[in-house]
């Protein structure tokens, strides 16, 4: 009667390591054959000693495995991507999590902070809920805008949420002066969605509370970073 | 990955599916009694002797069952995340059905009620029949509540069969578990 759940296992070395954004990596990878995924899902490094999740970036049907990566002070995996050399092999297992698109029932309102728009960027070039779909994005500054030209050419909707004062407004396109939170209360119409959110934990719980105030016939579906 | 994310601080919570329901609903008391099930059938298997791996094997495996349905239970049915749940089939109530016969096999016949005690293990196992049981009615009303006149999907129907033989099962198992302790069962003396 007894089940085993094996998680599947693969070697892949780095190809590619550049900066995305002021402290933000882009990873890339050897995709092994057998890898399949599905957009919004994430690998898990075998590190020596511990363990990092990724969520890929890429295409399931891509030639490589693409990840971005905050790099954190002091962080063990920032400290052992920054010194890894081009061809290095990591151990990966996956692929992990439940964070996919559910489908066209009610509209979609992705709600990212930081590098929580990763798996967006895998729904986006999959094409997978773009045509009614609405990101906003939360950064502290503009320079952390990852990925923009992605979400412009690609969504329905794009709204950079910028949370510090900042100088030439003009230069960010459609940008929101504030949180992702007051985003949802003063600008979206009332109505039914799904919302995906993915990034930090109080964002979460801060969207979750907003959600079941204002939008409570609609549908939550949450990978949180912490 | 922290433990807590305070999204279900004001009584709400959600569905694997996506919905937000409050934790007072038929499909989280469902859930939430299918839980507290495995965690006394957890208990069981605390209780049991080390002799007894092949026994405690096969109850894990039931708990693993029961994490599956639960996964079904919290999810409402027909929605895209059913593609992430293992298919909950009428397999596991006749793997139950073999099991309980195995275990019935060199149990002495039943006369006479008994009264749910005896070893740790036995008396573990008795409580964790009225759970099964509790949960078995909560997910009668699930599938009153949810289904109404087009009646529960094969999923459903399937864990309710599951369910019925689960009690069975541990009913037999407390029996077992006095056997093998020595004891045999605890008659009432009515």
């Amino acid at each position: 009667m007894a089940r085993v759940s094996d998680t599947p296992r693969f070697t892949a070395s780095l190809v590619d390591r550049h900066w995305l954004a002021p402290g933000i990596l882009e990873l890339r990878l050897t995709r092994p054959v057998e890898i399949d995924f599905i957009p919004g899902q994430f690998m898990r490094f075998a590190m020596d000693g511990y363990e990092r999740d990724y969520t890929m970036v890429s295409t399931p049907d891509a030639e490589t495995i693409d990840f971005c990566v905050a790099v954190v002070d002091g962080g063990r995996f920032s400290r052992d991507i920054l010194r890894a050399d081009i061809g290095k092999r990591f151990q990966l297992t996956g692929p992990h999590g439940h964070f996919v698109f559910q489908g066209p029932a009610n509209p979609a309102v992705f709600v990212a902070t930081g590098t929580g728009v990763a798996p967006f960027v895998a729904f986006c070039r999959s094409g997978v809920g773009v045509d009614a779909g609405l990101l906003l994005h939360g950064v502290d500054t503009p320079d952390r805008l990852i990925y923009r030209e992605i979400f412009q050419s690609t969504l329905r909707d794009y709204i950079p949420c910028i949370s510090r004062p900042f100088e030439n407004r003009d230069s960010v396109e459609r940008a929101y002066s504030g949180r992702v939170t007051g985003y949802l209360k003063q600008q979206l119409t009332p109505g039914t969605y799904d919302f995906y959110l993915c990034g930090r934990g109080t964002m979460i719980r801060d969207v979750t509370e907003l959600i079941d105030d204002h939008f409570s016939d609609s549908r939550l579906f949450i990978e949180s970073y912490d | 990955m922290k433990i807590y994310t305070g999204t279900g601080d004001r009584g709400k919570t959600s569905l694997f599916s996506g919905e937000r329901i409050s934790k007072s609903s038929p499909r989280l008391e469902a859930y939430g009694d299918l839980d507290e099930l495995n965690s006394v059938i957890g208990a069981v298997v605390a209780a049991m002797d080390e002799d007894q791996p092949a026994l405690k094997g096969e109850i894990m495996a039931i708990q693993a069952l029961l994490l599956e349905a639960g996964a079904w239970l919290a999810t409402t049915p027909g929605a895209a995340s059913t593609r992430f749940l293992k298919p909950f089939t009428k397999d596991p109530a006749e793997m139950l059905e073999i099991a309980i016969d195995r275990m019935n096999a060199p149990l002495p016949e039943l006369k006479h009620f008994i009264l749910p005690g005896g070893h740790l293990s036995a008396s573990l196992a008795h409580m964790a029949r009225t759970v099964c049981r509790r949960t078995e009615r909560r997910v009668i009303e699930l599938a009153e509540h949810e289904d109404g006149d087009s009646g529960p999907t094969d999923t459903l129907t399937h864990i309710l069969v599951f369910l019925n033989r689960l009690s069975d099962y541990l009913f037999v198992l407390a029996r077992y578990c006095n056997h093998i302790q020595g004891q045999g069962d605890v008659p009432w003396q009515g």
